[in-house]
């Protein structure tokens, strides 16, 4: 039986490793994204199979007979001990946002090896091992956030700092996503018409289970769904309908204001009515569209149309400036390591675990889950002819706003583009125009109605496939969007506390409504600097917010290694060392060209430099003058937060270093916040819980 | 035949179960569970929250804090 056994996972390897050669040496014929598929799902497979036991039983020593918060501390509210499968769906379902789409979408510019690689090897030594380590070790401390474990294991400015870097990431998540939103639904009277549904949709789901039926989420969930569905084909009326699709027209600035009320509004409003049934609609069709897509995939084995390597690996891609190295890990954060799931792995997981053992399944399988999602959307995007891609990723200020500019640009750098194709694969969605919609969103879209519209209705569906999956990305951004955003002011409130009380009151509407604007209007700032951006925003705001997220996934294995040193695992530090290493020299690099870089297109101070040369030398018209001046001072000031996020991770870092070298030096055993030692009781009740009784 | 319709039947019980337990329809029995626990343990009288008191206190709960990624 152990023979067989060890047969059965020398093959799975051996499997594994001919998909991953499969990936890096083959140039003959076009690689099939079965290849894709393999290489990443036997990967994971053996990490989970070896590596995540080795840090369960070894580094870790999860002890299955000691009893969790939940179980300890169980009130049937925040403390809910769960079944481990269910728990892995919740906490996958939390992690799963649009990042590990867009991201890979983006990175595709490379070519799709270093976006794959770095999405299977990140994931299984860097973002499996995060979120593994802060849930065991906030599991422990009876589910304390991050930043409360930097205050007490590091030092209470490591706290302070990991607080701020949380809600400087949030303002520039919000922003971002916000972007890719406008850059999608911009001139789309179909998009537009099929979000703007989704409000009167969601109340009418918020006001069923406040009222009518109250927790019956999954009632009111299919019949959400149900009307989205309609939803989507009625848009295709609206879009060819002259007067209605007059209305549903927005311009860039025009979406991105309405974005940013909405915003406000869904702060401001009872979280029952908008922005709960919002998260349940898209939770619902988020899992219904990432299984859709990976049997698309399956059944399709679309071949990959993309180059392994780019030539825009040297650097001057149209997408985001910048080489591999760094800004490949910076643009791909969730789906290989991200920060952000260190604040989900210390908030509401840990305080449902049931059993110690479970954390390994939760925090390393849920993490494995959302790689394998990056990597289907690394294929969707691949999928796509290098052409198409890059039409449609590339700012107007570099291909040019016609279809032959974008042709003739785009075939000077090697990647076959007639005009006619952009025309057509328009007419095809539905859509006016398919150039120049930066932000990755619409591209991955195509890519996802080409593999859909292969399995089910053919090339007739394409338009409403297109229109669903860019439905399915823009409602479960807005959901991002609304909940981030009220977070966001949970954590204004909290700071403006200390300033005045009446402020710090959650239930203090002229607070609510003051702080809402606060944090609206941070992230609104930079979502219409994105917006009036010459090369599209993205080029800015994406590496800016890879840049704060991955320094979060540095603080958050920064605080790992310590508690790892202070529970005298020495000689497995390496597991969380080595990534944070990594992490803390891609960030700072990437900081570092970001704001010096003598490239306009890649540094900021040298981009507001020539826009300043260009005013003092007279080249800039008399009426761009205000607008010219407002690009220097966003430059100016992107790199200001840049460098601040790079100074403020670099401070905890000598935190953490002075802390290491005081436990290794000293003879006494260093404090640890664990929660005592309490034998677990769960072995009579555990079926119970589990609903078997 | 009879065994393939008690599989599916167990099967389709188990589905329900878990869908009802991931999207929080279960929530509120899995509340009066646990405070009846409490109750047993602590001999304490128990004031159970309505389905649509508890169905609020969750959501502040759960949006109060980050409970969402990127």
């Amino acid at each position: 039986m152990k023979f067989a056994r060890v047969l059965v996972w020398a093959a799975v390897a051996l499997a594994g490793a001919a998909g991953l050669a499969a990936i890096a040496f083959e140039r003959d014929e076009p690689l099939n994204a079965t290849w894709f598929i393999v290489a990443a799902a036997c990967t994971y497979l053996v990490a989970y199979r070896f590596y995540s036991a080795f840090i369960a039983a070894k580094v870790l020593a999860l002890d299955p007979t000691r009893a969790t918060p939940g179980e300890r501390l169980d009130d049937g509210r925040d403390f809910v001990p769960t079944n481990k499968w269910v728990l892995l769906g919740h906490h996958f379902a939390a992690i799963a946002g649009p990042g590990p789409l867009v991201g890979p979408t983006l990175a595709a510019q490379f070519g799709y090896l270093p976006g794959t690689l770095w999405l299977i090897v990140g994931a299984v030594l860097g973002g499996c091992v995060q979120d593994f380590v802060i849930l065991f070790c906030s599991m422990r401390r009876d589910g304390k956030s991050l930043g409360q474990m930097a205050r007490e294991e590091v030092s209470r400015r490591g706290g302070f700092i990991a607080q701020l870097a949380v809600l400087a990431i949030m303002v520039i998540l919000l922003a971002v996503v916000g972007l890719v939103v406008v850059n999608a639904l911009k001139a789309s009277p179909w998009g537009m018409f099929t979000l703007s549904m989704t409000v009167p949709i969601a109340m009418f789901m918020g006001v069923y289970l406040r009222f009518w039926r109250p927790g019956r989420v999954i009632e009111a969930s299919a019949i959400g769904v149900a009307l989205i569905l309609l939803d989507v084909a009625t848009g295709q009326w609206v879009a060819n309908s002259p007067s209605w699709a007059h209305a549903f027209s927005f311009s860039a600035p025009g979406l991105a204001i309405s974005l940013i009320i909405y915003g406000f509004a869904a702060s401001a409003l009872p979280v029952w009515l908008l922005l709960a049934p919002r998260d349940y609609l898209s939770a619902f069709i988020k899992v219904g569209a990432v299984f859709a897509l990976a049997g698309g995939i399956l059944l399709v084995r679309p071949v990959v149309q993309m180059p392994a390597l780019s030539r825009f690996a040297d650097g001057t891609g149209p997408v985001f400036a910048g080489k591999i190295f760094p800004f490949c890990f910076i643009t791909i954060a969730c789906g290989a390591v991200s920060g952000f799931h260190a604040l989900i792995s210390s908030g509401t997981s840990p305080k449902m675990i049931m059993n110690e053992a479970h954390a390994r399944l939760v925090g390393y399988g849920a993490m494995l889950m959302e790689s394998f999602v990056g990597v289907m959307a690394m294929v969707a995007a691949c999928a796509l002819s290098p052409g198409v891609y890059f039409a449609m990723n590339s700012p107007p200020a570099i291909v040019g706003g016609t279809a032959e500019s974008a042709a003739q640009t785009i075939s000077g750098w090697g990647y076959a583009l007639a005009p006619q194709t952009m025309t057509d694969l328009a007419h095809m969605v539905g859509e006016q125009t398919l150039l120049n919609r930066t932000g990755g969103a619409p591209s991955l879209a195509v890519g996802m109605a080409q593999i859909f519209s292969h399995t089910i209705g053919g090339p007739h569906l394409m338009a409403l496939w297109y229109h669903f999956a860019i439905m399915f990305e823009a409602l479960f951004i807005l959901t991002v969007l609304d909940a981030g955003t009220r977070v966001g002011r949970f954590m204004v409130q909290d700071l403006l506390g200390h300033v005045s009380k009446p402020l710090g009151r959650a239930g203090w509407y002229p607070g609510i409504l003051f702080s809402s604007a606060l944090i609206t209007g941070a992230w609104g700032y930079f979502l219409y600097q994105g917006v009036l951006d010459p090369l599209g925003g993205i080029n800015s705001l994406w590496p800016l917010f890879g840049i704060a997220n991955q320094l979060l996934a540095a603080v958050a294995l920064v605080v790992a290694t310590t508690i790892l040193l202070k529970m005298g695992k020495r000689k497995y530090l390496w597991v969380t060392l080595i990534p944070a290493v990594a992490l803390v020299t891609v960030t700072m690099t990437a900081s570092y060209e970001k704001i010096f870089s003598p490239d306009p297109h890649l540094g900021f101070l040298a981009a507001a430099n020539q826009m300043a040369a260009q005013i003092a030398s007279g080249a800039v018209p008399a009426g761009r003058l205000a607008e010219t001046a407002r690009l220097i001072f966003n430059q100016r000031l992107d790199a200001v937060v840049t460098g601040t996020l790079a100074l403020m991770i670099l401070v905890l870092v000598v935190e953490a270093i002075y802390e290491w070298v005081r436990i290794w030096t000293s003879s006494g055993a260093p404090v640890l916040h664990e929660a005592p030692y309490v034998r677990t009781q769960w072995q009579v009740e555990t079926r119970a819980v589990e609903g078997d009784g | 035949m009879k065994s393939f319709a008690v599989f599916a039947r167990k099967a389709t019980v188990r589905y329900w179960w878990a869908l009802r337990q991931i999207f929080g329809d279960a929530a509120y029995e899995n509340y009066l569970r646990s405070l009846h626990r409490a109750a047993r343990q602590h001999g304490s009288p128990i004031t159970p929250l309505t389905p649509e008191e508890f169905y609020l206190d969750s959501l502040r709960r759960r949006y109060s804090q980050i409970n969402r990624c990127c």
